[in-house]
């Protein structure tokens, strides 16, 4: 009987263990991929691309130092998608303008290279996504006047969803990062118009119109995400989201070629929010910071561009050695109000470093111009509310 | 976890009081004067204590399931009194209904492919698609009515079937993704990506329904004259999750296995 009982016992047992086996077993055959995206891309000839290619959600830069007008990219896809058009099409990247000037010795003729950014539509796998990529090579290009004229919209299924602005320099598109494709991933419960995320156009501006950068409560689920604010941040270089590690979020810099800068000017006017706010870190909420006022960020590097660092993020814009000269307008110096107030602030070594002629032209040296209308934002601390507006900056060359 | 201590004691104990019970030389005269008229009426008084093992899981694995690393039923206790009437002079067919409090518990960890989810905080909603690594971590606790059809084969042997009501004293359904990336919105969507050692932790434990049904089929074998071995088998019709959560796409029921001791008055 008590055999019984044991075998009755052991065979339960084996039966009951047998059910994560039934469970496992039940794993169906894998569903084609569905997502339909651009993982690399190359030229025929990749010794001419100065950095890695650029490579966001659904545009890419290529900054290449080449004579060539048509270029003929390969790309690496989402396994099983396919691209259209093929991978290794000769397209043409540029236009080449001819611009003929009459001087005292006669016509002067000279060219410039026209970006035209060449479209591409990846298709999923399971042929049910497509996504459209801008491919944009960048070729030579200074970026000395910054204008905040030019915005075209990020898309998502078709609809535009926030701007992206963009420099023409010498014929050439020169796009700002910005975070708000971190937002998005909260902003988007709320049906957002362009307007509504942290960096946006906006009119008014000295010339033309302007940039104007928020601080912003992200919600419930910006909050769930321990990202309970988003300030508004505009940047020379590009935005990959890490939602656990925003400030890494923002690579910094585009490459600087042939010449140093020598002082950065412009134009802002900034009001900080009424409460500043930090996360709480027990909560993920904020809690009230008394007595403390929002502060803006305005600021410029040139760094040197190693294979450890290829750039610098939001962790060390302002503490890495690779830093070379920095413009920064000093905190005590910076004005509040609706008066737009004109800056002009001088490049200085940093680290005891000093720009390498050779280095330079190699395309050694990174730019970066950032701000935020708050400059702890990527910690998550500010007002919401405080609001920087920033037009016509200007780089100073050698 | 409380109600596996008390079941483990019971069920470590029972035997030896089952033992000694039949070592006594009458064991009728022990008992109680109504309990041996209501056994005389065809009552017949039980209190059994188990394991349960099981998860809760969808019909059919859901697609987007590509490996389950580990599975974990846990140590969940159950803690019975049942009564039954035995029905006809040959006390063929009974019906029971019992008083139950139980532990329901899992703990999965599995990789997903382009898992769709949809997250909503107060009235705010992001949805995404996750492909990666998903630790789950389910126990809910309830107290338990079932009912059920007995028949008895033999003088050994007993099956029934009948149906359950259970209502939730305590639950939690919590655990983290990882190693990983979420698509925004759709799979072309903006790609956030998790690394290994970057854990975005969830809580869905307001979102567990209060109540539940089901349905059980049980059997149970005497092996003394006050002591059984039981098992069963029960399946709960609702998705542990109150309707219109749609964060965990697929219904989620209750399928568990109790195997345990009981003790015949």
């Amino acid at each position: 009987m008590r055999n019984s009982l044991v075998r009755i016992a052991a065979e339960s047992l084996v039966a009951v263990a047998a059910l994560p086996l039934v469970l496992s077993s039940c794993i169906k055959d894998e569903a084609p991929n569905s997502e339909a995206d651009i993982t690399g891309v190359t030229l025929p000839d990749s010794s001419v691309l100065l950095r890695e290619p650029v490579i966001s959600n659904s545009d890419i830069t290529l900054y290449a130092d080449t004579p060539d007008s048509i270029l003929a990219p390969t790309f690496t896809l989402t396994p099983g998608a396919t691209i259209e058009p093929a991978s290794g099409t000769p397209r043409k990247f540029f236009t080449r303008q001819m611009t003929v000037s009459n001087t005292d010795e006669g016509k002067d003729t000279t060219y410039t290279f026209v970006s035209t950014p060449q479209q591409y539509t990846v298709t999923s796998q399971d042929g049910q996504w497509k996504k459209t990529y801008t491919v944009n090579v960048v070729n030579n290009a200074t970026p000395a006047d910054f204008h905040f004229d030019n915005v075209r919209y990020y898309e998502y299924n078709g609809e535009p969803i926030f701007q992206i602005f963009y420099e023409n320099v010498a014929g050439q598109n020169i796009d700002w990062g910005s975070g708000n494709a971190g937002a998005m991933v909260t902003l988007m419960a709320s049906n957002p118009s362009p307007a509504d995320f942290p960096t946006s156009q906006a009119d008014g501006g000295v010339s033309g119109k302007c940039a104007k950068l928020t601080t912003i409560s992200t919600g419930a689920l910006g909050t769930m995400f321990g990202a309970p604010i988003a300030a508004g941040n505009l940047f020379l270089g590009s935005f990959v989201v890490n939602m656990q590690d925003m400030p890494a979020s923002t690579h910094f810099g585009i490459p600087l070629r042939n010449t140093a800068p020598v002082s950065m000017s412009g134009y802002y006017k900034y009001e900080p929010g009424k409460t500043f706010i930090r996360l709480n870190d027990a909560k993920n909420g904020t809690v009230e910071v008394p007595g403390k006022t929002d502060d803006f960020a305005l600021y410029a590097i040139v760094y040197e561009v190693t294979p450890d660092a290829p750039y610098i993020d939001g962790n060390n814009s302002l503490t890495s050695p690779n830093i070379v000269l920095k413009a920064e307008l000093e905190a005590a110096d910076h004005k509040t109000g609706d008066e737009w107030v004109h800056f002009d602030i001088p490049f200085v070594q940093q680290n005891g470093k000093t720009i390498d002629r050779q280095k330079l032209l190699d395309g050694k040296y990174n730019i970066a111009i950032i701000m935020s209308s708050s400059e702890g934002g990527a910690r998550f601390e500010g007002a919401i509310g405080s609001t920087l507006f920033v037009d016509e900056i200007h780089i100073k060359y050698e | 976890m409380r109600i596996a201590g008390v079941a483990l004691i019971m069920a470590t104990t029972l035997p030896a009081v089952a033992q000694d019970n039949q070592s006594a030389t009458t064991a009728v005269p022990d008992r109680d004067r109504n309990l041996t008229f209501m056994t005389s009426k065809g009552w017949e008084w039980e209190l059994n204590a188990g394991l349960n093992i099981g998860g809760a899981t969808p019909l059919g694995m859901p697609r987007e399931v590509r490996k389950v690393r580990t599975y974990n039923p846990k140590l969940n206790g159950s803690l019975e009194g049942k009564a039954t009437k035995w029905w006809g002079a040959d006390r063929r067919w009974g019906t029971s209904v019992g008083v139950k409090f139980e532990t329901k518990a899992m703990k999965v960890d599995a990789d997903v492919k382009s898992y769709h989810t949809e997250i909503i905080r107060d009235a705010d909603r992001v949805s995404g698609y996750w492909t990666g690594f998903v630790d789950i971590d389910y126990d809910e606790t309830f107290f338990t009515v079932p009912v059920t059809v007995d028949y008895r084969i033999n003088n050994r042997w007993k099956v029934n079937a009948g149906a359950f009501f259970s209502v939730r004293t305590d639950g939690s359904f919590s655990g983290y993704v990882k190693d990983g990336y979420l698509r925004s919105g759709n799979p072309t969507g903006e790609k956030i990506v998790y690394s290994a050692n970057q854990r975005a932790a969830y809580e869905f434990d307001n979102d567990l329904r209060r109540t539940m049904w089901g349905v059980q089929l049980g059997g149970s074998w005497r092996a003394y004259r006050h002591f059984s071995v039981n098992g069963e088998l029960s399946y709960s019709f609702n998705n542990i999750f109150r309707s219109g959560f749609n964060t965990v796409e697929e219904s989620l029921h209750p399928l568990y296995f109790n195997i345990g001791f009981g003790y015949t008055f």
